[in-house]
């Protein structure tokens, strides 16, 4: 006996005629009779299969295991009283209950992982830094620096012969196989050095304008080498590679997430190279103790770089909150004096770093120019 | 633009029929697609699917958006039945790590050859089977969605050889490019009669009898305009130029502090003129071009048949760009968060715009076995071409 019937929809999945059905709902199975016809067909409820429950307007989908082809539509009015007659068989993968339950493991797994991979990640990529065959990083710092450099290189030969000089004093604590490229360009307003893979050393003539001694000029150029012998700046190029791939697997298609994830990874990579520039200044000061040259010339170029930063903006670096300071590439000039002011032990008898017409001939090493 | 229009082929219900005789109510009889996804369901799916992919690292993007179509397919109605669609996110992450294999052993030459001679312009020739993994990435992912996409119990299939098609698409792209786009129709025409001759529901061929030539008058008008558009811009942007020259001398002259040489660069009245160069032609390229997208998408939806059935498209420019304008004001006004409210303007769009026209209860339309096992879109996903989307 019938305990329920209702109208539906129904293909056989061999033609595409539609039929318009009534269905009873038995016991055990429910029965489609098609209108106009005296055919029927009986479907065991273990037999159902839900292919989509129904979301109104649009109706449940269902087949039967006997022919997956088949379709029957049941509208949402019909369907929650057919629904519990129906095994939990019925309901495959997709029921929605199930899936949170299993998406809630999932995630938090997921969670786990992903905190794992921004943990580890940047750090695997530093690793592989060291893989990079020396021909290669020669190259990439190249490429970086033709890119982004684009000022005349000062040529003077004394100049140049002094600044050799300097860098081959300095040379003496390294204990990597670097091909130094040291190069002065013409960039007056520019006070800023930097070190590019593959010995590349780069230093804006504003430098050279801003120092008071030759021991000024060398204690940037340790700082600059210190970052070479540490390769510095691999490291930060395949830790960025590492923390942009991650985060791009994780955000790739969120489109508005994206954004997020970049700003996360700048914060991530510019906390890092924080550590580097304190590493940086560690090992330049070796380096200019090694060489016997006087390393408070570091400490004194910083001072006065902090002097004019006060007097050129009013306020100087040390004003500002210590969440400006961890979001700065480099850290506090002040802090950076401290540092290196406690490594300072003794007074020693340092020798001059460049003569006096050395020290010229560097401070006019762009009135020739090549490009 | 033109996906949706044929995205999801044909769909609707049926909204007229008069009493007349059987064999000429057969041809008349136009049915209307119906479409009524739910703005809020879709957003829910969607926010899901973001915040599955933040967990998940994005794998689950391929069940997500399976989850999306299966939505968006059951809601659309032609003549009181929905449509399915049968794929699987099993299927597009199979699919998507098949299509990462094929673009890793196809980029690897390129890669070696570049690291033995990191100089050398040779090891760019590595780079052209390039040119065929975009047709073919776009065409089995064709063949993928339009054999998953099934109504009334019946499958759509679309057949034909990727390679045949790469071919036709490059060779098309050639064409375009020596004639100048003078012969964008017959390109735009040939690529879609690929497609249609080689589409199939049930038992039943499409055939399209579309032609490059019925463009041609509305392309050649809306392509001179474009270029007479272009020259306009081209003496806006030198207008433009001059007035920021004008301003910039000022600041010399009188030494005026760099805003007020702002107040003088803005008040300049060739810089309007300019900017008038600029904008006009910003807004009105898009919409002249649209002229010829309608003029298209009637050629190609209106020439379009299976079997006895026809299809008509109702688009207009104004309605075309009503939507376009709108859509890139709620993109633009919600930051990329009324997406789903965008994808629901298109499908309604479409729906409303789309008849069939003929006989849709015969009981002659068999299912056929699957043709071929269609891939699923794996270097279509690789690619990044999806919009990330549907």
């Amino acid at each position: 006996m019938a305990l329920t019937a209702f109208e539906a929809r129904f293909f056989d999945g061999k033609t595409a005629r539609p039929h318009q059905v009534s269905v009873e709902l038995h016991a055990s199975r429910l029965r489609i009779s098609m209108s106009g016809e005296s055919c029927s067909s009986d479907w065991l409820y273990k037999e159902i299969v839900v292919l989509q429950q129904p979301i109104p307007p649009q109706p449940a989908m269902l087949t039967s295991r006997r022919n997956m082809a088949m379709r029957l539509y049941i509208e949402p009015e019909n369907w929650f009283s057919f629904k519990t007659k129906l095994p939990k068989t019925a309901f495959p993968a997709i029921t929605l209950s199930t899936r949170w339950r299993s998406l809630a493991g999932y995630a938090g797994l997921s969670v786990i992982f992903v905190l794992a991979a921004v943990a580890a990640g940047p750090r695997l990529f530093e690793r592989a830094s060291e893989l990079i065959p020396p021909s290669t990083e020669i190259q990439i710092g190249k490429m970086a620096l033709d890119s982004s450099i684009n000022h005349p290189v000062c040529a003077a030969p004394q100049g140049k012969a002094a600044l050799d000089k300097l860098v081959l004093m300095l040379k003496q604590g390294i204990t990597r196989d670097i091909p130094f490229n040291v190069r002065v360009v013409s960039a007056d307003e520019t006070l800023n050095a930097l070190a590019a893979p593959g010995g590349h050393l780069i230093i804006f003539s504003g430098i050279l304008k801003k120092a008071d001694s030759a021991e000024e000029v060398a204690g940037v150029l340790a700082h600059e080498m210190a970052h070479l012998e540490m390769n510095h700046p691999m490291k930060s190029l395949m830790r960025n590679l590492g923390v942009t791939l991650t985060l791009h697997m994780m955000f790739g298609d969120a489109g508005v997430l994206s954004n997020t994830a970049h700003f996360a990874g700048m914060i991530h990579q510019l906390h890092y190279s924080r550590e580097d520039e304190l590493e940086a200044d560690k090992i330049g000061y070796a380096l200019l103790e090694k060489a016997n040259i006087d390393p408070s010339g570091l400490t004194l170029f910083f001072e006065r770089i902090q002097q004019e930063e006060t007097k050129s903006t009013g306020h100087s670096y040390s004003n500002r909150s210590d969440l400006d300071e961890y979001f700065s590439t480099h850290p506090h000039t002040e802090q950076r004096i401290n540092t290196l002011k406690s490594n300072a032990t003794t007074l020693k008898n340092y020798r001059q770093a460049l003569d006096d017409s050395e020290w010229q001939a560097l401070k006019d090493i762009c009135s020739e120019q090549a490009d | 633009m033109s996906t949706i229009a044929t995205d999801q082929v044909f769909m609707g219900r049926q909204v007229t029929e008069e009493a007349q005789p059987d064999e000429i109510r057969r041809h008349l009889t136009t049915h209307r697609i119906a479409y009524d996804g739910q703005t809020g369901q879709v957003y829910k799916i969607w926010l899901l699917n973001i915040v599955m992919n933040i967990f998940t690292l994005g794998i689950y993007s391929f069940w997500g958006k399976t989850r999306l179509r299966q939505y968006v397919a059951g809601a659309f109605k032609l003549n009181k039945d929905r449509f399915e669609y049968t794929g699987t996110g099993k299927e597009l992450f199979v699919g998507f790590l098949k299509g990462m294999l094929v673009f890793f052993v196809l980029y690897l030459p390129f890669m070696v050859a570049s690291f033995i001679a990191p100089d050398a312009v040779w090891p760019l020739v590595f780079l052209i089977p390039f040119f065929y993994v975009l047709p073919v990435a776009l065409y089995s992912a064709w063949r993928y969605r339009i054999s998953r996409i099934q109504w009334r119990g019946v499958r759509f299939e679309l057949d034909g050889s990727v390679m045949k098609y790469a071919g036709i698409f490059l060779w098309r792209w050639l064409i375009n490019i020596i004639s100048l786009g003078i012969l964008i129709p017959y390109s735009d025409i040939r690529i879609y009669q690929y497609i249609a001759d080689n589409a199939y529901y049930g038992d039943i061929a499409f055939r399209f009898e579309g032609r490059g030539k019925n463009l041609m008058a509305i392309h050649l008008a809306t392509y001179s305009i474009i270029i007479g558009l272009f020259i306009f811009v081209f003496y806006g942007l030198q207008l433009m130029a001059a007035s920021f020259v004008t301003a910039q001398m000022a600041i010399g002259q009188q030494d005026l502090s760099f805003d007020e040489a702002l107040v003088i660069f803005f008040s300049n009245a060739s810089f309007f003129a300019a900017l008038t160069c600029i904008i006009v032609p910003f807004i009105l390229l898009p919409m002249i071009r649209l002229i010829y997208k309608t003029a298209l998408i009637h050629e190609i939806t209106n020439h379009l048949y299976a079997g006895e059935i026809g299809f008509k498209s109702t688009i207009t420019t104004f309605a075309l760009i009503k939507l376009k304008l709108g859509n890139f004001l709620i993109l633009i006004l919600t930051l990329g968060l009324g997406l789903p409210v965008i994808m629901q303007r298109n499908l309604r769009f479409f729906a409303q715009h789309t008849q069939v026209k003929g006989n849709l209860e015969t009981s002659s339309i068999k299912q056929t076995a699957s043709r071929k096992p269609a891939d699923a879109e794996g270097l279509h996903a690789v690619m990044g071409l999806d919009s990330g989307f549907i």
